[in-house]
């Protein structure tokens, strides 16, 4: 179809007004056509006269790409015009000819008004002198625009996702239990140590005996010979430290003043940041600084992240972040860099190599009762607490638990600015002893060494760079070890996270 | 008045190049006044209009998104400030009552077209700037920047009768006045 035909298709279909006709549209086109080679070179002859003005225009713009042109698309269109499709001039009634010829006339350039030097003089002294660089005006309405909404929509699910975890958090919470196989004696030969700067002492793990009974979960057990026979008044033993619990759960105030408690192991649980993290750090700080300055590459990556078809999100981002924890054993915080590589269309791998630090406070006090060093004076009898009527042997229970976590997931970017992932979990603690006992209401459950868990998390991007999301971690130790002497605690939380990615590579 | 590229313009403006804002504003001079001038009372109005619509358009160029004709997103500015102007001064006063929709018969049309098409842009202006000030308005809306009557009444606050009558009403009378006009000439002549 030629240039003629394709003309003589869009004028029936002015004819028939499924195009509204305005004449000022067609100057505001005829301003925009200049003696183009390209209209020479395709053949098309200098528009003169209404429609073939109108047609070089349409050409133009095809050829210029504001409009994609295909030819296949003059044929879906031929189809839904009459077969024997005329030439018509275009008809206009009298008052719209009157419009078009009023149209025409301002339009004229030899109508033009003179132009006056001292106008522009007036009008460029009230400019301003000097203007800074400005970025694309859709950039930053579109930023400004989806930031606000972003950022209110990232705040509003990370609330909610947080109340949520919070309830779950409150109603599984360890309060119920009463204490029934509780807490012991302790010897009276270990002096209490000081808080800190201890050295650790290795528990041999074989010793790291728990309870057969769990608090939160239905799957108690009854205790094997094994754990009987070790502990042959049926109570439980808590390696390292103690004597073992009465039967009758009960610890008599007079028999303390001759048993002071034995101290538990000692850990030093302070650990330095390594120096590998601090150069990790500080080479991600000087990136940061960086793309700080170049502003440009910021706004390519925005229109590459946020752009809707055709357009992949960035393949390779390196992101540093950090994140809170709630959960019924597990407050605490982490900080760490993330890899995430596109693989697939809309899927990614990322992988977390992070620090993690875990408050256990709240279970030591909760289910042991204050320390005993601190809490009691020299001489006062034991304290119990809410949770138990037996106070803490511990001088000082274990409160602050370091970890390195690796968090290799895979996920799918569900729409611009959401991903969805899981994957796995492993937090390796960073201590001397490579298990703890850690007592609990009336059972006592192992605090693994390596922590193994499940997460599955959903992210956000609130700016091209920075993401908040919301992660539920999930300990899987008892499932995959299947110990039947050992039931390990599950380290189980909800992560509010916030991070900060640089791409790497399209 | 040496050639540019339209985009080496735009970036020179947003970067306040005063030679390429020059440029722009030499290019624009007489349409953009001849637009203004269809919607002020007089000239004096108009460049005033004008200015101060070149001036929107070198302040805020920076959003210019490069979607769409630069000229035709300088003009949206134009007729904005020329609306802005007319609705603080003339049309918040104007009250908005109903008219009917039948003008009657409109003027022999065959009499108007070769008078205008022989007119002066300058004596048509003046002629337009004439028109009562609703009337004019609505009437460049609809034949000039092409809008609808809906959307003229959305604009305005009007509704689609009162906008189709302005325009009627705005036709009819520039026809008669073109006819008066063609009229005195052959009688001077």
């Amino acid at each position: 179809m030629n240039a003629n035909a394709f003309d003589k298709l869009l004028i029936d279909k002015i004819n028939e007004q499924e195009l509204e006709y305005r004449p000022s549209h067609w100057l505001d086109m005829a301003a925009l056509l200049s003696a183009s080679d390209k209209l020479a070179t395709a053949g098309y002859a200098r528009p003169v006269g209404t429609h073939q003005l109108f047609d070089g225009l349409l050409v133009k713009k095809i050829d210029d790409g504001f409009m994609p042109y295909r030819p296949e698309h003059w044929a879906v269109l031929a189809l839904h015009l009459p077969a024997t499709a005329t030439n018509k001039d275009l008809h206009r009634s009298g008052t719209e000819k009157f419009d078009y010829l009023l149209a025409q006339k301002f339009a004229s350039a030899d109508q033009d008004f003179a132009y006056k030097p001292n106008s522009w003089s007036a009008l460029a002294e009230k400019l301003p002198a000097v203007r800074q660089p400005q970025p694309m005006a859709a950039t930053i309405a579109a930023k400004n625009t989806r930031s606000i909404w972003q950022l209110a929509a990232g705040i509003a699910a990370a609330v909610l996702l947080l109340l949520i975890g919070s309830l779950y958090w409150l109603q599984n919470s360890p309060t119920q239990e009463t204490v029934t196989n509780d807490i012991v004696q302790g010897n009276t030969d270990n002096a209490p140590k000081t808080k800190t700067n201890t050295a650790p002492e290795n528990i041999p793990h074989e010793e790291a005996v728990a309870a057969q009974q769990t608090a939160p979960f239905d799957d108690r057990k009854e205790e094997d010979t094994h754990n009987a026979a070790a502990r042959p008044n049926n109570a439980t033993q808590i390696p390292g430290t103690h004597a073992q619990l009465t039967p009758d759960n009960r610890l008599p105030t007079n028999e303390l003043a001759g048993n002071n408690p034995a101290p538990p192991p000692q850990h030093n649980v302070a650990q330095e940041p390594t120096k590998q993290n601090v150069l990790e750090r500080e080479d991600a700080l000087r990136r940061l600084q960086e793309i700080r300055e170049g502003k440009a590459n910021q706004q390519q990556n925005f229109n590459q992240h946020f752009a809707s078809n055709g357009v992949k999100h960035p393949g390779t981002t390196v992101a540093l972040g950090g994140g809170v924890n709630y959960g019924s054993l597990n407050t605490g915080y982490s900080a760490g860099i993330t890899v995430r590589r596109k693989i697939a269309g809309d899927f990614f791998v990322d992988g977390t190599v992070a620090m993690m630090y875990n408050n256990n406070a709240s279970n030591i006090v909760a289910n042991n009762g204050p320390s005993v060093a601190s809490a009691r004076p020299a001489g006062a009898a034991a304290r119990g607490t809410a949770f138990s009527s037996v106070a803490s042997p511990a001088i000082d229970p274990v409160q602050r638990l370091y970890y390195v976590q690796v968090n290799p997931s895979i996920g799918y970017r569900v729409q611009n600015t959401v991903n969805v992932s899981m994957g796995a979990d492993m937090q390796r603690m960073l201590t001397g002893a490579p298990e703890l006992v850690q007592p609990e209401t009336n059972s006592a459950l192992l605090l693994p060494s390596v922590d193994l868990g499940v997460t599955a998390k959903t992210d956000l991007s609130i700016t091209p760079n920075v993401q908040a999301g919301i992660m539920y971690r999930e300990g899987v130790n008892n499932l995959l070890r299947k110990n039947e002497n050992v039931r390990y605690l599950n380290r189980r939380y909800v992560q509010v996270q916030f991070k900060y990615s640089i791409p790497l590579s399209k | 008045m040496p050639e540019h590229s339209e985009q080496a313009i735009i970036d020179g403006c947003r970067q306040n190049d005063r030679t390429l804002q020059e440029h722009l504003y030499k290019k624009y001079y007489s349409l953009f006044l001849k637009l203004c001038a269809r919607y002020a009372r007089d000239m004096h109005d108009a460049e005033q209009l004008m200015q101060d619509g070149f001036l929107k358009i070198f302040n805020n160029i920076h959003l210019y998104e490069g979607k769409g004709s630069f000229e035709g997103w300088m003009r949206r500015i134009v007729v904005n400030t020329c609306l802005d102007y007319l609705k603080s001064k003339y049309l918040r006063h104007q009250q908005q009552v109903h008219y009917p929709e039948e003008m009657g018969e409109t003027l022999n049309i065959s009499a108007v077209n070769p008078a205008l098409e022989n007119m002066a842009v300058k004596d048509l202006l003046a002629l337009i700037q004439t028109l009562p000030p609703m009337s004019r308005t609505v009437f460049n809306l609809f034949a000039f920047e092409g809008f609808s009557h809906k959307e003229i009444g959305s604009m305005l606050d009007m509704s689609e009768g009162t906008s189709q009558w302005h325009v009627n009403n705005a036709r009819k009378s520039l026809q008669q006045k073109i006819l008066n006009s063609k009229v005195k000439k052959s009688n001077i002549a």
